[in-house]
Order: C-alpha cells, then structure tokens, then sequence
C-alpha cells in the first residue's frame, strides 16, 4: 500500500492551519496577520526562540508546530492577557505559547472534521535560544509563512 | 455578590476569562483543573453563578467535570458554559446534553464571552440569591 494514501489531503491541512492562525491571532491577540506562503522541509527542525508543539493522533497523526521570536511571543502574549510586556515572564509565555498552539490546532481539528477521529495531546512549549529541536519523521513538513506586524510567525505540520 | 468560576488549565485563559469578568463587575474565582475545581465548588457554591469549563484538562476532562456537576443536588443549578478548542459537532452535543447551557469555542472576543456571561446569569438570576452586577 502507498504509504501517502494514509495521509490526509495536504491542502485541507495547510488552509485550515492558514485560517486557525489568522483567525486565533486576529481574535485572541488583536493583531493583523499576513499570510506569506508555504515552503516545504524534509525534515522538521524547530529553533526559533519561542515554540509550541502539538502531537495529533488519530485518524490524523503528526507533529503541529508554532515558532516565532521571543520579542514576537512576549508581544503576542502581552495582547492577549492585556497586560504591558514587561509583565510577562517566563511562565506567562510558556503558558500563552502552549494556549496559542492548542487554539490553532484545535481550529484545525475542528477544520478537518472526522467525527472525533483526531486527537490532540497537550502541547509541548519551548522558550529560550540556542537550541534545535528535531522530531524525526519521513514525513515532508510544511511551513506556513505569516508577517504578524513585522514579524515572522511560522507553522508548521508534519503529518 | 455572584462569582464566576473559571476552570482550565491555561493561565492564560483564565487571565482573560478574569478580565473580562472583573470589567462586567464579578469577581471571577480560578482554578486549573476538574478535581481543584470542584474543590472551590465545595467552599462557594452559594456564591458561584456561572461556571466556565474547558474540556481538555489534567485529570477529569471538562464533560466528566460537568457529569459531576449536574448530578450534585448542590450544584446542578449553577449554569455551566463551555469554553474549549474542541469545536466537532459531536463534542458540542454530549456537553448540551450533560447540562451546559452554552458552547463557546476558542479562539473568542470578549464580547462573545460578554455576552454569554451576561445572558447565562439573567438565565440564573434569583437562583442563587446573589446579586447580579
């Protein structure tokens, strides 16, 4: 059996991965969000300073993943709790990396439908630098580009 | 003065849930799971209007929460909202079902939650012989 026959239709997870994030960043945190484009990686490697991660299992399975700059997060955060950044630590940030991650793929779940076929395991949030975080798969990944102010948002999804 | 209960695990969720809250003039109880949850239930059930309740949480999801809930003679009047990513058709049913009067899914605006809240406590209003702000 062709091993890509068991993977859901690529395009039905990068639209809805696409509309949950402009819709959670447009909602939660008030801010414009661009989407760029897509680019493709045969391998999944994380390293920006602020990640969140998502295992879905399933019908679907694979890995989700936000990244973006620290600066990025910390304002994002800040946006959504409605306090001014120099208020958000570090466990303020771990917790609004993970809740932002849980929204997006929790949009796309919904996206995907399925009949309660997917499920989503607690997400994973990473925050500091000099670090690279690879989950290995022989998987293609997608990257989803977003401009959020001047900033570089990613997703990405290896499913 | 009725209180509102926020069950989830996301601090962040719950820092929103409290603001918005504290703006419609309630003070808004915390806790981050089912069990602690139902703890502040035990200390202030006469004083909660309205509980908030993720359904993805540490231990009890939020339907076994809700289970617990509706089948307390104590309780089972306090109205109980829905606050969740999980947006399937299915996950919506089996929480009208168990008793929740409302579904919201995450992402919200305030006003979404404004707007449940004040309707789910005209709802409630008189039950719990608190006032409503």
């Amino acid at each position: 059996m062709d091993h890509h026959q068991d993977r859901p239709d690529q395009d039905r997870l990068v639209s809805g991965l696409r509309d949950a994030t402009i819709q959670v960043l447009r909602t939660m945190a008030g801010r414009e969000v661009a989407y760029v484009g897509l680019s493709a990686m045969n391998q999944f490697v994380l390293k920006d300073e602020a990640c969140g991660v998502v295992r879905l299992r399933g019908s679907v399975s694979g890995l989700v993943a936000i990244s973006c700059g620290l600066d990025l997060a910390q304002y994002l955060v800040s946006c959504i709790i409605g306090v001014a950044i120099d208020e958000i630590g570090q466990e303020e940030l771990l917790d609004g990396v993970s809740e932002l991650t849980n929204m997006i793929c929790g949009g796309v779940k919904t996206h995907l439908g399925g009949g309660g076929g997917v499920e989503l395991l607690p997400p994973l949030a990473v925050v500091g630098s000099e670090y690279v975080a690879q989950w290995k798969t022989d998987c293609d990944t997608s990257v989803l580009l977003f401009r959020v102010d001047d900033n570089t948002f990613r997703v990405y999804a290896s499913v | 003065m009725v209180k509102l209960l926020t069950i989830d695990d996301s601090k962040t969720i719950r820092r929103v849930i409290a603001g918005i809250g504290a703006a419609l003039g309630y003070e808004v109880l915390e806790a981050e799971h089912g069990a602690a949850g139902l703890e502040v239930l035990e200390q202030h059930a006469d004083e909660v209007g309205l509980i908030l309740l993720d359904w993805n949480m540490p231990g009890m999801n939020g339907l076994e929460v809700l289970k617990t809930i509706k089948a307390n003679q104590n309780w089972k009047h306090i109205p109980v909202m829905m606050v969740t990513t999980e947006g399937e058709r299915e996950y919506i049913i089996q929480a009208i079902q168990a008793g929740a009067i409302h579904y919201q899914t995450k992402p919200f605006t305030q006003e979404d939650i404004s707007a449940r809240i004040m309707e789910a406590l005209g709802q409630g209003k008189g039950r719990s012989g608190g006032n409503v702000a």
